[in-house]
């Protein structure tokens, strides 16, 4: 009898303890990674992605995460180079991650497409804006407008205000994005009347590169001056042309369009026009808590990159809520069958690639301060 | 056998398994908490210690961009230094100063006026907007900005800034050498040390990438940690977070704090090995405590198994000395003591043999004279009854033959005679049957005591046709064990007696009955007759003995002595109770008797 008990009490002791193992453990975190240039000159775009995403991913945590199970955030740096980010996103990919948020750049976003499609990974891009990855049924989907009509705008704001020369400095460490950007521009601005007197590349961290940049297009003497930069990069080439002209006319894209430009920029970015995708006068309620959250977290703004990794990252669990499985192809269906998302200042409306169609906006830097222009269309 | 009884073996095993399980796992256990509790505590003391150390350095390290920064605001203020002699001089101190990378000096608007830069370079740029230059606006005092890339690099550093007078004079420094300078190993066996600023991202790292790619510090533990500050108004604490060991160290001069943490797991690795090797030993322990249990085992349940062989050859009265060597003293010592047992129940046999035989002679001779006593005794009640009746016969003969030539005298003289030797023959039958009871072998069967009783009260009524005695008796039988035909002449007896002694009473009654008396079933003859003096009762059972005269109450007084035998040979008792004028009972039991 004695040991008969004993022959059914030790399975019931196993029994219990798996049990006990299987159902007191915390189910394991859901990965997602991310892929953003996080170190050198452009590193505030990508950190700043990053954060956004960051707080989204806390908020979600916060809710009890999705299907009960916290979201874990695995984070790579790119360091804006080719070879890198490809090495980056196989480790991402090796990790098991269910997608990923990024890149930031167009150039990096140049290299991962087509990994993303062989890997079969989902690749939510978030400040990425070449017209390149537009109109492409792939799994490469983005928070961010093609440049296209932006460019367009521009090149019709500024024949409004009667440049007909600009001169170009352009970053050629981005060069899927400036490349395009400029030839789309060129196209546009040559329609309206306008033409390119001069323009001249540089490497970001390259100080001598840029100051000879400058130097080159400053000797052409041209009313208008295009920056295609990153933030730091931008406030620098205005710092440069400031010292030599206050009478040029000094206009930018999107990519600069971060805090980091006024700052750094300082009194030499003082009518700076220049497009970009976050209002910073928004006074929406969920707007005003998630920048006063994240300004709290991190003591900086709540800028146009944070925004996009913050949309991004939303836009990714809804999928990840919807969908059955966590394979790219389901989430993509999940994504795109759904369309439109709440984006935190603007209503996010996929296409059926994957690519979002905002109304530009235009900004003017006074005061020190990003001051909305009106632009075209809105007139 | 009882299969359900633990083996030698089994015993042994869980006694020698408890007697080193429970000292090991005891002293096991207090050295275990005891050395966590010293580890811990002494990580903790390492990890303040290594905190102290990193933010002595740390301190050092951060004052001496400020004293340099204090010394060129003196020489630029003072004059000493020429206007064009700023420049190189600025030059030269950023290569001897460890950590710093740029130095800048500001005029009241942020236009830098004066740069360490080759060639000047970044002379005439706007800092106005930028954060060192905006938060400094106090004057003489040092500011610390937060990690940031500077607009002429490509890595993040810190910006300290001094204003005095009209100038705002900038240093930057490098985070590279100010992770070198606080010991920031990489070495996953030591607490990895870092340093956060106030939003808890990483100015310092044994990882660099945490550093240049501005990553953060787990908040919740800093909010921790800025609670306990709140509270507590301390520079430094330590607290588990997660299954780590933090200690923050709070560095006042920039607001930054240094973190120490301990990987718990791996800090108490040399415990976990402690513990693997304890739980060896205990297993060890337990194969070494159960091949010793199964060796003794074997040993005594070898030699036990001899011993029960001699005890069983004992029993069957072999009692030849155990010879065998034995491997324990103990066991020895019983081999001696059963050996002395053997020889004494030896002698003891021997004695009790003869004792026996002699016994047997007696008793063989007891019997030939018991026989001969009965034979005897019959050949005298027999042999005596013959004169008896010739000398009742022959005096009936006289008084019936020759009553005309006796006178009265010889009548009654014969009729004397007559009656002594008829009272004589009842004596003498008494007698007989008294003895004849006694070696009677008992015949025991089932009885109705009831039934039996009413059957005795008619014959005997028939002796004492005067009699008016009523009889009492239960209405149910009463049934018991015992030799009908004695238990028929003790009712007899015992009613014959009731009878007889209640023959004087008006209303004579006579009960028979049964009761139980503390378990025991017992049984009564009671009369309301003349009963008897309590004090005479212990004669009453002896034979010959009379409580009445023979002229009151006519009897041998041998009925009584009769009943108690037949009572006692059915290993019953029996006990009178009476009081004179009042009645007598007498009670008896005949052994182990149920109700039946």
């Amino acid at each position: 009898m004695k040991k008969r008990f004993l022959w059914l009490l030790i399975p019931a002791i196993v029994v219990v303890g798996i049990a006990l193992l299987w159902f007191g453990l915390p189910k394991p975190p859901i990965l997602v990674g991310f892929l953003g240039t996080m170190s050198g000159r452009l590193s505030d775009l990508g950190i700043s992605n990053r954060r956004g995403v960051e707080l989204a991913i806390a908020e979600i945590n916060s809710q009890g995460g999705i299907h009960g199970r916290q979201i874990q955030l695995v984070s790579r740096d790119d360091a804006n180079d080719t070879q890198q980010v490809r090495e980056q996103f196989e480790e991402l990919v090796s990790q098991n991650v269910v997608a990923i948020l990024g890149p930031v750049t167009s150039t990096m976003a140049n290299e991962v497409i087509p990994l993303a499609n062989q890997r079969k990974v989902l690749v939510i891009g978030t400040t990425v804006s070449s017209n390149e990855f537009s109109g492409r049924d792939d799994f490469f989907l983005r928070v961010s407008s093609p440049n296209r009509k932006i460019v367009e705008e521009l090149a019709g704001l500024l024949v409004k205000r009667g440049v007909q020369k600009v001169g170009v400095i352009a970053d050629h460490s981005n060069p899927t994005f400036s490349v395009d950007w400029l030839s789309q521009f060129s196209e546009y601005f040559s329609d309206l009347g306008g033409t390119i007197a001069c323009s001249s590349f540089f490497f970001s961290g390259d100080i001598p590169s840029l100051e000879n940049a400058v130097d080159e297009v400053m000797s052409q003497r041209p009313s208008t001056v295009l920056v295609l930069a990153g933030a730091i990069d931008a406030a620098q080439v205005c710092q440069e042309i400031r010292s030599e002209s206050d009478a040029v006319l000094l206009v930018g894209t999107g990519w600069a369009f971060k805090p980091e430009f006024l700052e750094y920029g300082g009194k030499t970015v003082e009518g700076f026009l220049i497009n970009g995708n976050l209002d910073p006068g928004y006074s929406s309620e969920r707007y005003l808590r998630v920048s006063n959250v994240f300004l709290q977290r991190y003591g900086k703004a709540f800028d146009f990159g944070s925004k996009a990794g913050y949309d991004a990252a939303y836009i990714l669990f809804w999928g990840m809520e919807k969908a059955r499985e966590f394979s790219a192809a389901s989430l993509k269906k999940e994504i795109l069958e759904q369309k439109v998302f709440e984006g935190v200042q603007q209503v996010i409306t996929l296409d059926s690639f994957g690519d979002p169609d905002f109304p530009p906006m235009f900004f003017q830097v006074q005061g020190g301060k990003f001051v909305r222009v009106e632009s075209r269309e809105q007139q | 056998m009882n299969n359900n009884k633990r083996t030698l073996q089994h015993t042994l095993f869980r006694n020698s398994l408890l007697l080193i399980l429970i000292p090991l796992l005891t002293l096991g256990f207090l050295v275990f908490f005891f050395v966590r509790s010293r580890l811990e505590e002494e990580m903790l003391q390492k990890n303040a210690f290594l905190a102290e150390s990193v933010f002595s350095q740390v301190d050092f390290f951060l004052r001496e961009q400020e004293s340099f920064l204090k010394k060129l605001s003196t020489l630029v203020l003072e004059g000493i230094l020429e206007t064009t002699a700023i420049n190189t001089y600025l030059q030269k101190a950023e290569h001897s100063i460890e950590g710093l990378e740029r130095v800048f000096v500001l005029d009241g608007g942020g236009t830098c006026v004066f740069s360490s830069e080759p060639g000047a370079v970044g002379v005439g740029n706007d800092f106005s907007s930028q954060v060192f230059f905006r938060e400094c606006t106090v004057p003489l005092q040092i500011n610390w900005s937060s990690s940031f890339i500077p607009i002429l690099g490509d890595s993040p550093l810190v910006a300290v800034s001094f204003k005095s007078a009209s100038f705002v004079f900038v240093g930057f420094v490098d985070l590279t050498s100010l992770m070198q300078s606080a010991w920031l190993s990489g070495r996953v066996d030591l607490p990895q040390v870092s340093i956060v600023d106030r939003y808890g991202v990483f100015v310092a790292h044994s990882q660099p990438q945490m550093v240049f790619q501005r990553q953060q510090v787990d908040l919740s533990l800093l909010e921790r940690w800025q609670e306990h500050r709140n509270q507590e108004d301390s520079l430094q604490a330590s607290f588990p977070h997660m299954d780590h060991l933090v200690h923050f160290r709070f560095v006042p001069r920039t607001n930054w704090s240094i973190l120490i943490e301990e990987n718990y797991a791996q800090s108490m690795k040399s415990l976990r090995d402690m513990q693997l090797f304890f739980f060896l030993g205990l297993l060890f322990s337990m194969g070494i405590s159960f091949f010793l249990s199964r060796s003794l085992s074997r040993r005594l349940g070898k030699a036990m198994g001899t011993l029960v062989n001699h005890a069983r050859a004992f029993a069957a009265g072999n009692f030849r000395s155990v010879t065998e060597a034995f491997p324990y003293t103990e066991l020895e010592e019983l081999v001696g003591a059963m050996n002395r047992m053997a020889e004494e129940i030896e002698e003891r046999e021997r004695n009790l043999e003869k004792q026996g035989k002699t016994l047997e002679i007696q008793n063989r001779e007891l019997r030939r004279l018991n026989l001969e006593l009965q034979a005897f005794s019959y050949s005298v009640s027999h042999d005596l009854r013959a004169p008896l009746r010739s000398l009742d016969g022959f005096s009936q003969a006289v008084l019936e033959d020759y009553s005309d030539r006796l006178d009265e005298t010889g009548k009654d003289f014969l009729r004397r005679i007559r009656l002594s030797s008829k009272k004589m023959a009842r004596l003498i039958d008494d007698i007989l049957q008294l003895s004849r009871v006694s070696r009677k072998e008992l015949v025991m069967q089932d009885c109705d005591l009831n039934q039996l009783s009413k059957h005795c009260f008619k014959v005997v009524m028939e002796w004492y046709p005067e009699s008016k005695a009523e009889f009492v008796s239960p209405p149910n039988p009463v049934r018991v064990q015992g030799d009908y035909r004695l238990l028929q002449i003790a009712m007899q007896n015992l009613l014959a007696n009731a009878v007889k002694f209640a023959s004087g009473k008006p209303d004579p009654k006579v009960w028979f009955g049964e009761e139980w008396n503390g378990g025991k079933r017992e049984f009564f003859v009671r009369d309301n007759g003349v009963g008897f003096n309590m004090d005479f009762v212990s004669k009453v059972f002896d034979p010959f003995q009379r409580l009445h005269t023979e002229k009151e109450f006519p009897g041998t007084g041998i009925g009584l002595s009769l009943v108690k035998r037949i009572i006692t040979r059915h290993g019953g008792d029996i006990r009178a109770q009476g009081e004179e004028g009042v009645g007598a009972t007498i009670t008896f039991s005949l052994g182990n008797q149920e109700r039946r």
